[in-house]
């Protein structure tokens, strides 16, 4: 499918590499795709602002950040702050700091031996197949950056929504869905 | 993104309450094996009140150490 990629396109998926290995995530979703787009300067997202540092900073504190967990347990009635100034008046000031879960990995056996081969997770993939669609129902040979944005935007299950405003959404949605 | 949208129906709230708890957990249970370890407290002691086995909480935890 690959070898359909508009040479934009292809920089997007190579960008997108590079955004989730300076992040330590360990595969490449939506999210880093989108990134991507905006870093190789594709035009809707430029138009609504949204750059490769802005959406960089949206998903840092994006979900399982420290900001979002907070408000997370706040709606099922847990208070982190009180258990977190707990652990640092009774266990030292540095602590909470210290105990930082070690949840992100920088990539299993396969890929530390094969270099570049970060799996897409499976949104991530499927955007990639609905690329190909979409530039099929608009009779193009070129899977262009504005059909991977489309299909992004289209795409189920991803933390899209949680770093892009609803408004920024529809406004990208209509404005993608007319001009490829 | 909305404060009222953050209903107790709506699923993405609750597994996002959930997969903050899993990340509260673990940090928690660094605070709580680091001052074992400090008190001296074995691998196999902390494993037992864990409820985990010895050798899954030394592997998981012996880094934390070095």
């Amino acid at each position: 499918m690959f070898e359909r990629f508009s040479s934009e396109a292809r920089s997007t998926v190579t960008r997108a590499y590079d955004v989730r290995q300076r992040r330590g995530d360990r595969q490449i979703g939506c999210e880093h795709l989108l990134i991507g787009l905006a870093s190789a300067g594709e035009p809707h997202l430029l138009s609504e602002g949204l750059t490769e540092s802005s959406l960089e900073q949206a998903l840092a504190a994006g979900p399982g950040s420290p900001e979002s967990d907070a408000q997370a347990l706040r709606a099922i009635g847990i208070d982190i702050e009180r258990i977190r100034d707990n652990v640092d008046k009774v266990f030292g000031p540095e602590a909470w700091t210290d105990a930082e879960p070690a949840l992100k990995r920088s990539g299993g056996i396969t890929e530390r031996i094969l270099g570049r081969s970060a799996r897409l997770t499976p949104a991530a993939k499927k955007a990639l197949e609905l690329a190909l669609r979409e530039a099929i129902v608009d009779h193009s040979r070129e899977i262009s950056t504005t059909h991977l944005l489309r299909a992004i935007l289209r795409s189920p299950g991803t933390v899209v929504p949680a770093i892009v405003p609803d408004a920024t959404l529809a406004r990208l949605r209509e404005s993608t869905r007319r001009a490829a | 993104m909305d404060e009222d949208d953050l209903t107790a129906t709506d699923p993405a709230v609750g597994l996002a309450a959930v997969a903050a708890l899993h990340r509260l957990a673990e940090r928690l249970e660094n605070v709580h094996v680091d001052h074992a370890r400090e008190a001296g407290w074995s691998w196999a002691e902390i494993a037992a009140v864990l409820g985990v086995s010895k050798q899954a909480a030394h592997q998981k935890h012996q880094r934390r150490e070095e």
